[in-house]
């Protein structure tokens, strides 16, 4: 047994001048436990003979009748020093001080960094005072560079379809939020996208790609058009009415599209 | 025991600073929609220009759409500048409109400067081009008022971005 635990078992004790057989042992071996209880033997003993204030001279006579008086007897207190002594709770928190002092000092750190982390956030006025970035405005910007960027009809194709699939993807994402008109507005852009496209598909020189090539590049972008469908499709059994005719459009758009590419794939093939 | 302490007050912190790491924080439905409503005339202009971007199939007539886009980012950012005072929303459009310009506009320019002869109308179209972006880029530096917008950290970065693409095109 550690120094420690014994030492903090025998401060448990009622009368730590009799000391248990279970401790006997290690006091007896230990010169430094040995010391520890001669000490606090003397201080018990030192305890009983500080003198005490003289009661007042009617005290005994009144607490006598208060008690002769009472119609039910109360059980007397225990003795104060026993209460605790006896108490398994306090008990283990003396026999565990380092631990139970090591999970407060966590708490209290873990508190003081969220406290922290809390604080250099900033106040939320100056969060809710910022503009967020738009990503869709960042994507349809993006999309009209890489336009500026395509020098020819087949990129310029590629480019038209990834903007067709971004505002398909906006739609169905603002389905539950935008007003029936703001929806409208985004069926009539992919509209707008899928007629450059088929525009551009139409116009594609004879020579720009081989017969085969115009075939895969076109199954392509019509696949690319059939998953808008699906995933529209999708998105119609979720929404409330009000959005439905929008995304049909953009459903209804985007079957055209398919149609249109499927056909100009095997056009001269 | 006091070896079980630390430890336990070494991973109580540490737990503590990982759950503050939280991922950034993404744009609400109510964001995207607030977002979409003040772009919406802004994003019908720039699906325009971009249709008819994928219709131009010369560096010049791309570079002419490249400019009209500008344009419009360029009214935009100093309505944001001067109407509503919005820094980031400056600084957002700002960054925009460089980016239009630095991979859109000014390499059609130089495509297009390329394929015409020094003397014919398309050059003389090409260098007329390049004025009226600096004239632009110009108009959009003078109109970002000093204080809550001019001072604004963001503003001042994208309005150096724009003075270093400014400088590219001459004085």
């Amino acid at each position: 047994m550690k120094c420690q635990a014994v030492q903090n078992r025998i401060l448990a004790l009622l009368d730590p001048r009799h000391i248990p057989s279970a401790f006997l042992e290690h006091v007896g071996d230990c010169a430094a436990c040995r010391v520890w209880v001669e000490q606090v033997a003397r201080l018990e003993s030192l305890i009983e003979c500080l003198p005490v204030p003289p009661a007042p001279t009617d005290k005994k006579a009144s607490l006598i009748a208060e008690l002769t008086g009472a119609s039910v007897a109360e059980p007397l207190a225990t003795p104060s020093r026993a209460r605790p002594m006896s108490s398994p709770f306090r008990t283990f928190i003396r026999e565990n001080a380092n631990l139970v002092g090591g999970l407060a000092a966590a708490i209290l750190v873990a508190f003081g960094v969220w406290v922290f982390s809390s604080s250099t956030k900033g106040p939320k006025a100056d969060v809710a005072a910022t503009t967020p970035e738009d990503p869709f405005l960042k994507k349809v910007a993006g999309r009209t560079v890489a336009l500026a960027k395509a020098t020819t009809p087949t990129a310029r194709l590629q480019a038209l379809s990834g903007w067709a699939d971004d505002l398909g993807t906006e739609a169905r994402s603002m389905a539950r939020v935008a007003s029936p008109d703001e929806l409208q507005e985004i069926a009539r852009w992919f509209g707008k996208v899928k007629d450059g496209m088929v525009k551009q598909a139409e116009t594609l020189p004879p020579r720009a790609l081989t017969p085969a090539e115009r075939l895969t590049q076109f199954d392509a972008l019509a696949a690319k058009m059939g998953d808008t469908v699906t995933q529209t499709n999708k998105a119609l059994e979720e929404v409330s009415q009000d959005a439905k005719p929008a995304l049909e459009r953009i459903r209804d758009t985007a079957q055209d599209g398919q149609q249109k590419l499927r056909d100009l794939a095997r056009k001269g093939v | 025991m006091a070896r079980y302490a630390l430890l336990l007050t070494t991973f109580a912190a540490l737990a503590a600073w990982a759950g503050a790491q939280g991922p950034a924080p993404s744009l609400t439905a109510a964001d995207q929609l607030r977002l979409f409503k003040s772009n919406r005339a802004l994003l019908d202009n720039l699906v325009d220009h971009g249709v008819k971007m994928s219709a131009a199939d010369t560096p010049l007539a791309r570079a002419e759409e490249c400019r009209r886009t500008a344009l419009t980012l360029a009214t935009y950012t100093k309505r944001a500048a001067t109407e509503d005072q919005n820094p980031d929303r400056v600084a957002e459009l700002a960054n925009l409109l460089g980016e239009v310009v630095r991979e859109g506009l000014a390499p059609n320019l130089d495509e297009a400067k390329r394929t015409f002869p020094p003397e014919s109308r398309q050059a003389k179209r090409v260098g007329e081009l390049r004025d009226t972006t600096k004239h632009d880029l110009d108009a959009v530096r003078a109109a970002i008022p000093a204080g809550k917008v001019g001072d604004n950290a963001k503003v001042q970065a994208a309005l150096a971005r724009l003075a270093e693409l400014r400088a590219k095109f001459g004085e």
